[in-house]
Parts: structure tokens; sequence; C-alpha cells
């Protein structure tokens, strides 16, 4: 019950959802629709699992009194006060609209800014030319930045030879570029497959939490 | 003192960052802005090839995090679409895409004299990931709920009665914007007949190139970059352009920092040795 | 000059607060920090219950009677018991074994498709050299990652080599275009302080 029924779901599982998908007439008999409206309830009563460990976190942290627990006194008001104001006034309210513009959007979008300041930093200490990989790819960075912007236009014209910096930069990008990108993504697909069989015929368990 | 080059506070690097982007915000320099041939302009010219009276789809895949790269590209393509008369409908594969373009596009559609329920149609997000969509294919009314984004029953809505598959025969192309998962990855696996052209985030742009070379993807806009060139090709310079001196200064000064940091280590290499 | 709505004081305090863990790490930023956490959190259950659970217990359930779903929606509560004792906690494999079953299925079903179309892709129209290049760089590459053959023999050591060099070109150009996105998003936020809330700018 604890470990081979799982398991064993698992298959029997993977292997309706293939023949549901690939017979016709279960596909005319509306069958994938049925089924993946099952898996969206099966989800959909998960939503509280967020907030559950999050409030199980951060009560710890208030009970043993460890550093910042008054921020997570504020984590927990705020969680709880937010959740309420949305499921009682819907999220298209005007009170629960105001304060996602106002602080959901900004300080989410500020974080992700942020990353362009550790760019800076990382490039200027992190960015060495040791060898020969080092040195192309600081080569082909630089270019693609420059070709990306309207003073690479000002070096080397694009009606100049070779279609000038954003000639070459689209050449980069489009032959060998896209060509390591495909076989990286044959590499990750064969990873991914092997993977997935292995679940499906019971070898790998770790997604139940059990050993392989 | 070279060595010296390499070790520059942090703080210091960030102000500088600062004033390189809010120099050229308040006053640009207007630098020209040239068209890239393969990316931009297949996507220019495939709108331009479709006829007044096809429908396209515009699937908004992002957050607010990348409304700077994005949003521009929606409103170009979306004036272009409407000069050549053909008509929208707008949906979403992200929740939060919608939430906050919404008023965006409504905005855009008013200035554009573009009427609502003939020539663009917003369906909203749709809950159910691509089960949903993969059930519009055959069935559009009953997978979409049959209403708008403003709960408009679709019988009221003109547009809408020529719309009742997500195929290749209702639908010219699907133009994804497109910041993250899901977003192109559910048109090339499940609508691989559809016509694809897409809006992507800079970030994304060097593992999508592979899709361009299969046809898989028809045109692709790449980052702001990409909505200032499409901005150039409608002839309507909006923020887009506006803003890329700013990036010109970022990678200029990104790419003198890699510079003066190398500089720094050969000299202190150097002195070592 | 400054703008007397409080929603864009708000947003600029807040975008500031962020901003000034650049500085040093303070209690202005972790208090913007723990409201955005606890909000982010609290916005997903909402969006989940508005598009999802509501709609369905009042549409599908009540309103077309598909009272097949409660099936699911019990076996979903079997997810909480993550949280319970460890001797309850084995129940949550229950719906995570399906939910994993009909990924796969749905994977094994749609995946190989656009794979296989990108695979063809790389074989057609031999007659441009660019085309050759493509090719005789993905099959480098492909070795390197997956035939994990001797690299001994000089031949695999230089192809090794070669495959490594166009890699860098990969990761080279998938930086600069990094360095392009993010600035972007900073300038997004730069010109939201200085545009929306000072009013020094129109865009």
């Amino acid at each position: 019950m604890r470990q081979q029924v799982p398991s064993i779901l698992t298959t029997v599982m993977a292997i309706i959802m293939f023949l549901v998908i690939m017979l016709q007439p279960l596909q005319d008999m509306g069958a994938e629709a049925s089924i993946n409206r099952w898996f969206q309830m099966l989800g959909t009563v998960a939503l509280f699992m967020g907030i559950w460990n999050l409030t199980r976190t951060h009560l710890t942290i208030i009970k043993k009194r460890r550093m910042n627990w008054i921020f997570s006194v504020w984590l927990l008001v705020v969680m709880y006060g937010y959740m309420l104001l949305g499921m009682i006034q819907g999220n298209e309210s005007t009170v629960y609209r105001w304060f996602y513009d106002a602080l959901i959007v900004p300080i989410s979008s500020t974080m992700f800014a942020m990353v362009a300041f550790y760019i800076v930093s990382g490039a200027y200490r992190a960015f060495r030319v040791r060898n020969v990989e080092a040195a192309i790819m600081m080569v082909c960075a630089v270019w693609v930045m420059l070709a990306n912007v309207p003073v690479g236009d000002l070096i080397w014209s694009p009606e100049g030879w070779l279609g000038g910096m954003q000639g070459i930069a689209n050449w980069l990008a489009k032959v060998p570029n896209s060509a390591v990108s495909r076989a990286i993504s044959v590499g990750t697909f064969f990873g991914a497959m092997s993977t997935q069989l292995r679940i499906f015929l019971g070898i790998e368990r770790r997604h139940l939490g059990m050993g392989a | 003192m070279w060595e010296k080059l390499a070790n520059i506070d942090n703080r210091i690097l960030y102000l500088l960052v600062a004033l390189c982007l809010v120099i050229p915000i308040v006053k640009p320099i207007g630098m020209p802005i040239s068209i890239n041939e393969d990316l931009t302009v297949p996507f220019y010219d495939f709108i331009e090839s479709l006829s007044e009276g096809d429908i396209v789809l515009f699937d908004i895949s992002y957050s607010a995090s990348n409304d700077t790269e994005l949003t521009p590209m929606v409103k170009a393509v979306m004036e272009h679409c409407a000069k050549k008369g053909v008509k929208i409908i707008v949906a979403g594969q992200w929740e939060s895409g919608l939430y906050f373009t919404k008023s965006i596009i409504e905005e855009k559609a008013e200035e554009l004299g573009l009427i609502y329920g003939e020539d663009w149609v917003n369906i909203g997000f749709k809950a159910g990931g691509t089960a949903t969509w993969r059930l519009m294919k055959t069935k559009f009314w009953e997978g979409a709920m049959g209403r708008d984004i403003n709960d408009v029953p679709f019988e009221d809505l003109p547009l809408m009665h020529r719309v009742q598959r997500l195929d290749a025969d209702t639908f010219a192309a699907i133009i994804c914007f497109t910041s993250g998962s899901p977003g192109d990855g559910t048109w090339i696996t499940y609508f691989p007949e559809i016509p694809l052209l897409t809006g992507q985030v800079a970030v994304q742009v060097a593992s999508r190139m592979r899709y361009l070379q299969t046809g898989q993807m028809k045109g692709l806009l790449a980052g702001m970059r990409g909505a200032a060139e499409y901005e150039q090709l409608i002839g309507h310079l909006d923020v887009a352009t506006k803003l890329m001196d700013a990036q010109t200064l970022a990678h200029l000064l990104v790419i003198f920092f890699i510079v003066l940091g190398n500089i720094g280590y050969v000299a202190g290499r150097r002195r070592n040795a | 000059m400054l703008t007397p709505e409080l929603q864009v004081w708000v947003a600029a305090f807040a975008t500031l607060a962020i901003f000034s863990f650049l500085a040093k790490e303070n209690p202005f930023y972790r208090f913007f920090e723990f409201t955005v956490v606890g909000m982010a959190a609290a916005h997903a259950v909402v969006m989940e219950w508005d598009n999802y659970t509501k709609p369905f217990f009042r549409d599908y359930v009540i309103g077309e009677g598909q009272y097949y779903l409660l099936t699911a929606a019990a076996i979903g509560l079997l997810y909480y018991t993550r949280y319970m004792n460890p001797e309850y906690q084995w129940l949550s494999r229950y719906p995570i074994a399906l939910s994993v079953g009909s990924g796969i299925g749905y994977s094994l079903a749609y995946d190989p498709r656009p794979f296989l179309v990108q695979i063809r892709g790389t074989f057609s129209d031999l007659s441009h050299i660019n085309n050759w290049i493509y090719l005789v760089v993905f099959f480098l590459v492909v070795l390197y990652f997956v035939f994990t053959l001797g690299k001994e023999k000089p031949a695999m050591q230089a192809a090794s080599r070669s495959a490594r060099y166009a890699m860098m070109i990969y990761f080279g150009i998938a930086f600069g275009n990094t360095v392009q996105g993010r600035f972007s998003l900073l300038i997004g936020r730069l010109t939201f302080l200085l545009q929306d809330w000072l009013h020094l700018i129109t865009l």
C-alpha cells in the first residue's frame, strides 16, 4: 500500500493518458478533456499547501524568537489579511488591485531589475580571460552586446561587408549558437525521456519519496 | 596601481550604472537604429502579408517584470494589425499577463479606433493549461467557457461567431509574447499547423533561434531592441525607441568594466610573476 | 512635481527600499521583502481560488453535475498529509503518483514530435555551407554530451575541444542577450521612478 501501489498507479495513469491522447475514438468522446479536468481538480484542492508551509516555518521562527522574528509576524499578518481580502472580495476588487499594483508589481519587478547591477559587478570581478574558451566567450558576448545597440551600427554599418556587426552577430546566432542550442536540447530530451521511462517502469521512485 | 583597477568598490559600480541609465533616459541622444533582417523583418513581412479580415491570436504570456521589453512590442504589433485590418483575439496563458495588460491593451485599442466585439476581443486567461487550449482546438467556445474577460457572452460579440475552432483555417497566425513557460512551447507542441510569431525577452532569444531555422517560428522580436525596430518599421516611434540610448550606455558600461577588470587582472599577474 | 497619488508613492518607496539592499542590508529592505513574500503567496492562493477552485465547484460539480470530480478532490486532499505525523505522510504519495503518471503519459504522447522536427531540420537543405557548419557543430556537441566514448584518442580530443569552443559561442551570445534583458528590466524601474513618481520625463 505504501510503496508498490503508488508506483503501479504512476505506470497505469501514464498508460491511460497515453491511450486517451492517441486513440481517436477516445478523443472523439472528449475523454482527454474529462481526465484533464479531473487532474485540475486534484491539484486545485491543494491550493493552501504553500500558505501552510510558510505558516509552519514562520511560526517556528516566532516561537523560538529567532533573528528578525518580528518580520515573520508581519509576514503572516499580511499573508492572511491579503488572502482573506482576495477570497472575499475577488481578485478584481479595487482594493485588492490597489495593493497588487502598489506592492507586488514594483517589488517583484525591482528584484528582477537588481540582477542588472549584479551582472555588472559579476562581469567586472569574475569574467577573466584565462584561456581560449573564455576568450571566445568574451569576444562573442562583447560582439552581441555591441550589435544589439545602435552604437554597433556606428562602429560597423549593416550596409558594410558581411552585414556589419549585426550581420556577423546574426550569423553567430543562427549557425553555431542555434546548433549548440539544438544539441543541448537533444541531450535534455534524451535525459528527460530516460527518466520518464525509468519512472514508468517503476525503476525510479524518488518522486514518491522513496529510493530508486 | 593597475591591480586596483580590479578592486573597485561595488557601490561605486552601482552608482555608475545608475548614472549611465538615468542620464540618457532624461536626455535621450537619439541614435539611429537599424532593422534586423533575420528576426524583425520576417515578423513584419508576415503581418504585412495578411489580408483584411484575417484573424490572429495574441498570447500575452508574461508578467509585470517584463513589461518594459514586451508591452511596447504588443502595442506596435497591435497597431500594425489595425492598419492592415486584421482582427485580434487576445488571450493569455499566464494569469498575471492579462491581469496587468488589460487596461493597456484597451487604451491602445481605443487609440487605434478598434471596435470591441468587431475588430478585437479579449477572451482573458483560461484556467486549465494546455488541456484547455487543446479543447479549444475543436470547441473554442466550450474551452473558453463561452465568455470574454468582462464576462460578456460570445453570442454578443460578432467577431467570435467566426471563431469556432483554434485551427489554421480560422487563425492566420498566433503571436505569442512570452517571457517563460507556458509560452511558445504550447503552440510549437500542440498547434504546429498554425504559423507562429513570437516576441521574446532578450534572455530567451539565444535558445529560440533553432525554431526559426526549422520554420516552427516564422519571425521573432528580440527584447527591447526588437520592439524599437518594429516601431521604426510601422513608423510610430514610441517608448522602446526612446529607451534604446539608455540600453546603449548600459552595454558600453558592462564592456568597459569587463576590459577594466581584465587589465587589472593581467597587471596583477605580471606583478606577481 | 511630486504626484499626490498614494499608490505611486507606496510603489516608489517599495522600489527604493529594494534598491537600498545594494548599499547594505537594512530593516527598510527587509520589511518590504517580507511584505512581498506574504502577499505573493496570498495572491497565488486567491488566483487559484478565483480561476480554478470556485468555478470548478460552482460550474462543473454543482452546475453540470460532474460529481466524479469529487473523487479527485478527495484524493487531492491527501497532499496535506505531508504536513502531518510521519505515520500518515505516505498517503501523499497517491496524488503525486497520479499526477506524475499523467504528466509522463502526456509527455510521451506530445514531446517527441517537435523534437523530431528539430532533428529533421538539422539535415534539411545541405546545399548551403552554413547548413554544413550547422550539422558539424551539432554533431560535435551531441558527441560531447551524449556519447561517452573514450576521450583518449586525438580525434576525440580534437572533437571535444571544438565542441567546447562552439559552446562558448553559445554561452557568450546568451550572456550578451542576458545583459540586454536584465538592463531592460532596470530601465523599466528607473522609468517608473522618473516618469510616474517624479514627473521628470514624459515618454
